[in-house]
């Protein structure tokens, strides 16, 4: 299998922060959730594959290309959706277009007019008067009217309503139709790409907690509660983000060590959500930064 | 370089819907005031083009288009050499307009509507007008141009590489200098050359000196985008 | 083909999937060799990811309840072929199996037990 994107042993720092080690890959075909606390790291990834942060070591392939050589050709091909309007707020979506299509091989002027009326912008307004679903839907429209090949979408759904938020999930769906196509979805809210994420890496701290198949993840691991002392010692290791209350605890743990725990303790399958608070418990309670 | 000139045309659609129809009617009304005054006051036409380039500056502060370039299929080398370009290409367009202009009003002579024409200032506009002297006229145009466009680019390199906080300092002490060095051009020029009186003699210096201020445009934009290109989006 | 995925249920989504599939082919709602959406159709409609649907359709070929043709995609398969009738017989002990072990931890008797069983063949 083909791989849209490849990173391999990124690394980049900054001074209070830094990328350790980011590995993971896209599969041809499928969209990717790249999920993980605010401040974990998601947009300085994005922002590396871009060639808008200067890496420190590793090397990230898109399409095959290289990242810093090839960053011209791999934009032709790629589309990105920010959670900011990043053109002039003061022109209008055909102003826009003229500005940006010569730059595009594969601009397609009908495609793209087609997506205007699809996504309901009005072509008079300035785009900075649109609501911030319409910038959303905006940016997508771009993005898809040069026939990219790979979508980045980093954030696109923070302070959006519901709905917007299921109409991006609907024009992703069928924009992965097509298996020549990748999507790389990075967002804090794991609702978004719960359902229809193929693969999902997670970050945590600048570092990949975990990569691969989302429902493997959505396997992996179960939320447990009960009384303290009913937990057997030899799993105690195992526990992750443990925290006891008056009433009880409550931690996660990996679904395989289950038959292990006595029927007085339940367990929940955990959602991708549950996954990262006690991670980040984790982290908290064990004294890492 | 073709991608270069996508980028000026980018620039131009993004400060058109701001600037365009102001420097339309401000470079009318000068014009018609040069027509009615004097060629000199076609000068002023070269001014009006900041109305073309100030919304460019103004916008680089207030959105983010750090992200745009990231994204767009273009070399950022390009990206600061285009604005550099685009910048030089308003004061050039305003420098013809001037040129054409000051010529027109030698012919067309607007001062005559004015009833009284032999007290004083109106003396002086007449003066002007009967014994025109093409020459001079080009040649400050196209010193008028030169020294307004270097200046102004040399204060958006600054500002590009140092910030544009520290832009209103440079702006003071390059006056200054610019002042002081005026002073003593003036001074020395009589002694040093003088500039040509035929009109093929005019129209060579101004074709020398654009070419120059177009290296100089070069150079700045060249130098500004290596000093930028490491800096993160 | 009607398939209604509940978010909220415990069982993964490719196992509502296959069994809604079953159940449909075997009532004959999903008529024999109709062709069925591709995987990437099928996840587009549901909104889900493309290996889930990936997933339950090899499963379901596997158990022999649709058929892969190369270059054309899945149909269902016919209703009397040998691995979905192993499959529905394997079924049918293990319910059974799990039938008498319940009444008897119930406490009914054998007879009581095969009444019951009667009493939905009655049904």
């Amino acid at each position: 299998m083909e791989n849209i994107l490849e990173i391999s042993g990124l690394c980049k720092s900054y001074n209070d922060f830094a990328l350790k080690n980011i590995s993971f890959s896209i599969p041809k075909g499928y969209i990717m959730g790249f999920v993980g606390q605010n401040g974990s790291g998601k947009t300085t990834t994005i922002r590396s594959i871009l060639n808008m942060a200067n890496i420190d070591s590793g090397k990230i392939s898109v399409f095959g290309l290289d990242s810093i050589k090839d960053s011209v050709e791999i934009k032709e091909r790629l589309g990105v959706v920010f959670d900011q309007l990043y053109f002039a707020e003061h022109l209008n979506v055909r102003q826009i277009e003229s500005q940006i299509s010569p730059f595009y091989r594969e601009w397609n002027s009908e495609q793209f007019s087609k997506y205007l009326k699809e996504f309901e912008l009005p072509e008079n307004k300035s785009v900075g008067d649109f609501s911030k679903g319409m910038k959303m839907k905006f940016m997508i429209a771009v993005a898809l009217s040069h026939n990219a090949e790979l979508i980045i979408l980093d954030e696109p759904t923070s302070g959006l309503d519901p709905v917007a938020r299921d109409e991006l999930l609907d024009i992703l769906a069928e924009y992965i139709t097509d298996e020549n196509r990748g999507v790389l979805f990075s967002t804090h809210i794991t609702a978004d790409v719960e359902r229809i994420a193929d693969y999902i890496t997670v970050l945590h701290n600048g570092s990949v907690w975990f990569t691969g198949e989302k429902d493997e993840l959505a396997e992996k691991y179960a939320v447990i509660k009960g009384d303290e002392n009913d937990i057997p010692e030899k799993i105690k290791d195992k526990l992750i983000g443990f925290h006891a209350y008056k009433n009880g605890f409550d931690a996660l743990i990996e679904t395989d060590v289950l038959s292990c725990l006595p029927d007085s303790i339940e367990a929940e399958k955990a959602s991708i959500d549950e996954i990262l608070v006690y991670i980040a418990k984790e982290a908290k309670y064990a004294g890492n930064s | 370089m073709r991608e270069i000139l996508k980028l000026v045309h980018m620039d131009y659609i993004c400060a058109k819907p701001i600037g365009l129809i102001f420097y339309i009617i401000a470079s009318f009304m000068f014009s018609i005031l040069a027509l009615m005054f004097g060629p000199i006051v076609s000068s002023f036409v070269i001014f009006t083009s900041m109305s073309m380039v100030f919304p460019i500056q103004v916008l680089e502060t207030k959105n983010d288009f750090g992200k745009l370039y990231g994204i767009l299929p273009a070399d950022r080398k390009n990206i600061t050499i285009a604005r550099f370009i685009y910048f030089f290409a308003c004061f050039f367009v305003s420098e013809m307009i001037s040129i054409i202009v000051s010529v027109l009003s030698f012919f067309i002579k607007l001062y005559r509507i004015f009833p009284d024409t032999t007290q004083g200032f109106m003396m002086f506009v007449e003066d002007n007008f009967e014994k025109p002297n093409y020459p001079l006229c080009f040649e400050i145009l196209a010193i008028v141009f030169a020294v307004f466009c270097i200046f102004f680019l040399y204060i958006e390199m600054m500002g590009q590489i140092f910030g544009r906080e520290k832009e209103f300092k440079i702006i003071m002490i390059t006056l200054m200098v610019l002042f002081f060095s005026g002073l003593l051009f003036f001074k020395l020029s009589d002694s040093i050359f003088s500039l040509p009186e035929t009109i093929p003699g005019a129209l060579l210096f101004m074709i020398v000196l654009n070419i120059i201020v177009f290296g100089v445009c070069i150079i700045f934009s060249k130098v500004t985008a290596k000093k930028i290109i490491v800096r993160e989006l | 083909m009607k398939i209604i995925i509940k978010n909220k249920s415990e069982l993964p989504i490719y196992e509502q999937i296959e069994q809604q599939m079953k159940t449909q082919i075997l009532e004959g709602k999903i008529a024999e060799n109709e062709q069925l959406p591709s995987v990437r159709q099928l996840a587009k409609d549901l909104k889900i990811s493309v290996i889930t649907t990936t997933r339950a359709y090899n499963d379901l070929a596997e158990e022999g309840f649709i058929v892969s043709v190369a270059g054309k995609g899945y149909f269902a398969a016919a209703r009397d072929n040998e691995l979905m009738r192993e499959r529905m017989l394997y079924e049918m002990e293990d319910g059974l199996e799990k039938a008498v072990t319940n009444g008897r931890n119930a406490g009914l008797s054998d007879e009581e037990i095969v009444d019951a069983l009667r009493k939905f063949m009655e049904e």
